[in-house]
């Protein structure tokens, strides 16, 4: 078992292959979290995109270049073989920290004191800062969503599963008296992804897509050496994906390490 | 005390009343001043009785307060919610329905209550968690408020902005009812209780 | 007693500590680290009952259904779109255009909020009535000076009720002069025209097992990218059984990458080894049958034989003999196959002689009306708004009349207006497009515009043509009014969408049904007659009768044809397949006059992405936050991809500010040096560089329409701009990196 067992993990399987880019997920993401918008948002530094999706090539010159897309949202560190998630065991004001039910990181801004420790200890660029606060100007506040507080300057943001929306799943359980399907917690990428390249559920409950999905001998993770036991899992068929997910020596064979055990 | 027979050179105990004196006149001042001046008050926009209508509805607390299907919970009503007994004209006799029928039923305009309870922005409470699934009362959170015949005052902190309610109406930790909804008074349940959960289950 | 020192001492003291046996100080502590943590200006968004109404997003023709929350104070408000799950179409799926749509309706700086009318130069608000009194007055005088076409109306879609209502009330009022944005519709309605005799058709890619798309988008902006994508998601399904897409096309794009197979080929040479493939078909003896009983096969089948044989092919397309057997066999055996044509890169209609090679190549396979082939659509019964009207006798500016089956050119207009041949024009209205950004050769349409005595708008944001507009008349979005669109470009269904007002965002607006109403009334006599609607809402509801009627039809949000229609007939003239329309003689040439020279030795095509949006649509602040380095790189400078040997060749290198210089105009970029861009090739994004729309989208990156030189498509006569020979030079400026 992994150092951070936890009854439920929540988590994701994402098939690069039939990913397109076109940004749904990304917006549908900032749109659903009330994620701000700066004047300025060329300048990657500060600008905060809870899910990017980031391009790749596999270098190859005209005519075998092929890009591919890598969405990546916050990978849900377990850490495993001693390894903590990063963020977690950094974080001086206990502003984060991992959900041991759900197995979901949690981001508590108005908790959070801005020292970006945790931004500097993510491997995955998946924290973002609030340098300034968000303008909202003339209207862009009215679709503001009231399940997530829009955030203040000087603090930490990050993806959360949509984690407002297990507990209006949850809600719903408690109030119908019928257990939480699978399909009733579904994070908003999940749900806008139009070729469906994103599928989420409990990773530890067979019943769930993802528990057969994360098997697949394509399947992969990000920087699995460095044992953050992450629940987002990628799939690709293409091995220049793949060897893309991690940092190989060129005559490096490619194995599948094995890290977390339990998964 | 009695204050005859001072001396100057001798340091009777006697004098100690003014120390006992300026204890009392600034603990006076700690206690009951202190909340005068930090808390101010803001009407209701007219009176209700929750008693009068608690009579009259069949189901308790949830005929107007309820959960909706997909389990969030209404919290206090909407102005529709009310038009589903009382028209344009009024229904009773008192004066205050004659101001929500003139001045909020014929305009269709939403009444501006103030919220007792109202957490800051940051805050995630679910009602199905606690009244659905812990199986809690109203009134052990919310006191007896479906039994006044009035709405008590409604007071907010003139530093933070937040209703009386949530750091409670006692100055010392003595709890409510309404019991006190500060994160620490939450937590504590949760600890008594036996439940343990993560930031987020009560931040949003 | 004396008040001595002492006695002061112990009073304060006692007082001292008196307050602070208060819960006084803990508690004025905690207030304060309270009032610490209140951020009075970041909002605190109000709550309310969820609940959801299905709609269609007509840019993208989604389905989706608005996330609402209804508040017990501010009122009902859309924080969200979301798929539809239950959509036909898109199931679920939304892009990013969609999903950011509540923020482009409420964000009223990019919105026209009021109507506006220019008085001395300067734009003001106005009353409404004030506004359409001003259009109206023009129009009218026009019409009693005998100058009624010389009023000309641009618009975006001739297949909304808005487009039936223009038409209406043009040929009432007496204008020849309504055009529609130049779209692939028209390619594929004249390709199909000649062929089939009939140019309903779709491609049912859903069922396709093996599919090649010749030059066009499939994955960056085909039809209703959402439909396209489920269909692409089916394909990838099951590992063992995927469907094969082969993707031809000089650029390594999102689909070429996402294909199994890429044929890397020269420019423009996309038709030719469609051609080529048909050739390898009907060599192997793998023809079918309608093909072969089809007129002119022989001289279809010599042609090919002589012009289109596998070496000279490989040749002009530069792409190996070998890869286009092996996707010749591939499409030749598999059971289901498909060959696309569609929409250019460059956001342009196609080539008339690449979308008939195509369809030459499908009807060759024997594919129509076959599940997984070319289909017929059963098209939509909408009910017409009225009785037939005369058209105006005057000629069309557009020389609509000069080419075939007189399809409409709004680049066209434009030309012949500012030449003022065979007249100018008095008055210019434009309906929910942008061609002052979105040309295609903006700066014509900006010159048009400019010569232009009147021009009004009917406009949903504050774009680049209501800029520039006399009046502009503010046109709700698609979350605050009834409207419909009908079946996206290339499905193998027929359908039609509706969409109704969920919140009222911005009070002042109207759709732009209801302002063309308000004009026609003022205008009274025919053109009031045309349009006997007390609102656009009873057009629509007039249209929908055909359709179930509009209640059922906003409730479902759409109708759409049960399944696709299996089976195929011809309607041509000879009641066979057409493969040498008599319209044209022979397959129609391959597009000559765009290629390099000395001055220009690159050619220059758009990089189209279902992130910059399309056409003249702007992007929301949101879809500005996706685009990346590789597009819009820092401090707003757009970025050009370009072939690592072409760069090097010119002594060009990454980061290399540059200008490129067409015959049309020019734009200034940040150069990438990307392997999948072709050798010779210089690639823009489409949709970056506005002028207008305030902080989050004016002036980020250069206008590709800026550069884009329009020619007339040798065969359909439609404006083309797929490619645009430029120069490049290096340019001032410090790149950023």
């Amino acid at each position: 078992m992994s150092s951070s067992a936890s009854e439920m993990r929540f988590g994701m399987v994402i098939d690069v292959d039939k990913c397109t880019g076109c940004g749904a997920c990304s917006v549908a993401c900032m749109s659903e979290n009330n994620v701000g918008v700066l004047p300025d948002e060329t300048d990657k530094i500060r600008s905060i995109t809870w899910l990017r999706v980031y391009q790749i090539d596999n270098g190859q010159p005209y005519p075998n270049t092929q890009i591919a897309f890598f969405p990546r949202p916050c990978q849900h560190c377990a850490g495993s073989q001693g390894h903590h998630t990063p963020c977690v065991s950094v974080c001086p004001a206990t502003a984060t920290d991992r959900d041991p039910k759900t197995g979901i990181v949690s981001q508590i801004p108005t908790r959070c004191i801005g020292c970006r420790y945790c931004v500097a200890a993510c491997p995955y660029h998946a924290r973002y800062f609030n340098w300034y606060d968000v303008p909202w100007p003339e209207g862009m506040d009215k679709p503001l969503s009231p399940f997530v507080a829009p955030r203040m300057r000087g603090v930490v943001e990050k993806c959360t599963f949509c984690f407002h929306r297990y507990q209006r799943a949850q809600n719903k359980a408690f109030t119908s008296g019928e257990a939480m399907g699978e399909m009733d917690y579904q994070t908003a990428c999940t749900e806008a992804c139009p070729s469906g390249a994103i599928t989420f559920g409990d990773l530890n409950n067979p019943e769930h897509k993802v528990h057969e999905l994360k098997k697949s001998p394509y399947a992969f993770r990000l920087l699995e050496r460095l044992h953050t036991d992450t629940a987002v899992y990628y799939v690709s068929a293409r091995e220049w994906v793949r060897r893309q997910a991690d940092n190989y020596l060129s005559g490096e064979k490619l194995a599948k390490v094995q890290a977390g055990g339990g998964h | 005390m009695a204050t005859h027979g001072k001396k100057q050179d001798n340091r009777s105990p006697a004098d100690w009343w003014l120390f006992v004196l300026g204890f009392v006149l600034f603990a006076a001042v700690g206690f009951w001043a202190t909340p005068a001046i930090l808390y101010a008050e803001k009407p209701q926009p007219f009176q209700f009785s929750h008693k009068l209508h608690m009579e009259q509805v069949g189901e308790g607390c949830q005929s107007c307060h309820a959960f909706r299907e997909d389990g969030s919970y209404t919290g206090i009503p909407s102005l529709e919610k009310c038009k589903e007994c009382h028209g344009e004209e009024p229904m009773g006799e008192t004066p205050e329905e004659k101001v929500f029928s003139k001045d909020y039923v014929a305009k269709n305009k939403p009444i501006p209550w103030q919220v007792y309870s109202k957490q800051p922005p940051c805050v995630f409470f679910s009602h199905a968690a606690h009244v659905a699934n812990a199986g809690l009362e109203c009134a052990s959170c919310h006191g007896d408020h479906g039994d006044t015949e009035k709405l008590r005052t409604y007071e907010y902190n003139r530093l933070t902005g937040y209703s009386r309610d949530i750091w409670g109406w006692s100055l010392i930790p003595l709890d409510g009812p309404p019991k006190r909804m500060k994160m620490d008074d939450c937590a504590k349940c949760h600890r008594d209780n036996g439940v343990r959960d993560a930031c987020f289950v009560c931040h949003k | 007693m004396n008040w001595d020192r002492r006695a002061f001492v112990k009073f304060a003291v006692g007082a001292v500590v008196g307050l602070n046996a208060s819960p006084l100080v803990p508690k004025l502590m905690d207030d304060v680290a309270i009032w610490t943590q209140n951020w009075s200006w970041v909002p605190d968004p109000e709550t309310g009952a969820v609940a959801f109404a299905k709609s269609i997003n007509p840019a993208t023709q989604t389905g989706v259904k608005a996330r609402l929350v209804k508040a017990r104070l501010s009122g009902q408000r859309v924080i969200r779109v979301e798929g539809d799950p239950e959509h036909p179409l898109s199931q679920g799926g939304v892009l990013a255009a969609d999903a950011a749509a509540p923020q482009q309706s409420y964000y009223q700086a990019m919105r026209v909020d009021a109507p506006m009318v220019r008085k001395e130069g300067v734009r003001g608000r106005v009353a409404a009535e004030e506004a359409v009194q001003k259009v109206a007055a023009k129009l009218k005088a026009l019409a009693q000076a005998g100058k009624a076409s010389q009023v000309a109306i641009i618009a975006d879609d001739p297949f909304s009720v808005t487009g039936e209502m223009l038409m209406r009330l043009a040929a009432a009022y007496g204008t020849p002069n309504l055009v529609f944005m130049p779209s692939a519709k028209q390619t594929l309605a004249l390709a199909g025209g000649l062929m089939f005799g009939q140019g309903d058709i779709g491609f049912d890619l859903a069922n396709a097992t093996y599919t090649v798309s010749f030059g066009t988008p499939l994955l960056e902006g085909f039809g209703a990218p959402v439909a396209v994508r489920k269909a692409f998601a089916a394909w990838r399904k099951d590992p063992m059984h995927r469907a094969t897409l082969v993707q031809v096309e000089p650029r390594s794009s999102v689909t070429a990458s996402q294909a199994d197979l890429w044929l890397a080929c020269k420019p423009g040479t996309e038709g030719v080894l469609a051609y080529a493939m048909a050739n390898l078909m009907i060599q192997a003896g793998k023809v079918d049958s309608a093909a072969a009983n089809a007129a002119g096969f022989e001289q279809f089948k010599a042609l090919l034989a002589g012009e289109y044989s596998l070496e000279k092919a490989s040749q002009a397309s530069g792409v190996p003999a070998d890869k286009i057997k092996a996707v010749a066999e591939g499409f030749m055996k598999a059971p289901k196959a498909v060959a696309v044509c569609g929409p250019g890169n460059s956001g342009d209609p196609g080539r008339l002689f690449d979308f008939m090679a195509v369809l030459a190549l499908n009807a060759v396979k024997g594919n129509l009306g076959k599940p997984g082939g070319l289909v017929l659509r059963q098209g939509v019964a909408w009910k017409a708004l009225g009785g037939p009207l005369d058209l105006p006798g005057a000629p069309r500016l557009d020389g609509g009349g000069k080419r075939i089956m007189g399809s409409y050119s709004a680049y066209d207009l434009a030309a012949a207006a500012l030449k003022g041949q065979p007249y100018p024009l008095e008055a210019l209205i434009v309906v929910g497009c942008n061609p002052a950004f979105a040309g295609p050769q903006a700066k014509v349409m900006r010159q048009l515009i400019d010569n232009t005595p009147f021009v009004a708008c009917v406009s949903e944001f504050m774009d680049e043509t209501a800029e520039l507009a006399d009046v502009v008349l503010p046109k709700a979005s698609f979350l605050e009014c009834w409207g419909d669109c009908a079946t996206p470009y290339g499905a193998a269904q027929s359908f039609y969408g509706v969409h109704q007002p969920l919140v009222s965002a911005l009070p002042q607006t109207k759709s732009a049904g209801d302002w063309l109403l308000a004009v026609a009334k003022l205008l009274g006599g025919k053109a009031a007659e045309a349009l006997p609607f007390a609102e656009a809402k009873e057009a629509l509801a007039a249209r929908a009768e055909g359709l179930g009627g509009l209640e059922d039809l906003a409730a479902k949000g759409y109708w759409m044809q049960e399944k696709p229609a299996y089976g195929f007939s011809f309607k041509t003239p000879s009641g066979r397949l057409e493969l040498a329309p008599s319209a044209l003689g022979k397959p129609a040439a391959p597009a000559a006059g765009v290629a390099p020279s000395k001055e220009r030795p690159l050619l220059m095509a758009g990089i189209p992405s279902l992130r910059t949006g399309a056409g003249g649509a702007p992007m929301s602040p949101y879809q500005v936050k996706i685009l990346d380095e590789i597009t819009l790189a820092h401090k707003d400078q757009l970025v050009v991809e370009i072939n690592p040997q072409t760069a090097h060749a010119m002594h060009l290198g990454e980061g290399d500010m540059v200008e490129i210089a067409s015959a049309a105009g020019k734009i200034n970029a940040r150069l990438h040096l990307y392997h999948g861009a072709a050798p010779g090739m210089v690639f823009v994004p489409v949709g970056l560089g506005h002028t207008a729309f305030g902080m989050y989208l004016k002036n980020k990156g250069a206008n590709f329409f800026e550069a884009v030189e329009v020619a007339a498509d040798p065969g359909s006569g439609l404006p083309q701009w797929a490619l645009t020979p430029v120069s490049i030079a290096k340019a001032g400026g410090v790149s950023h990196v």
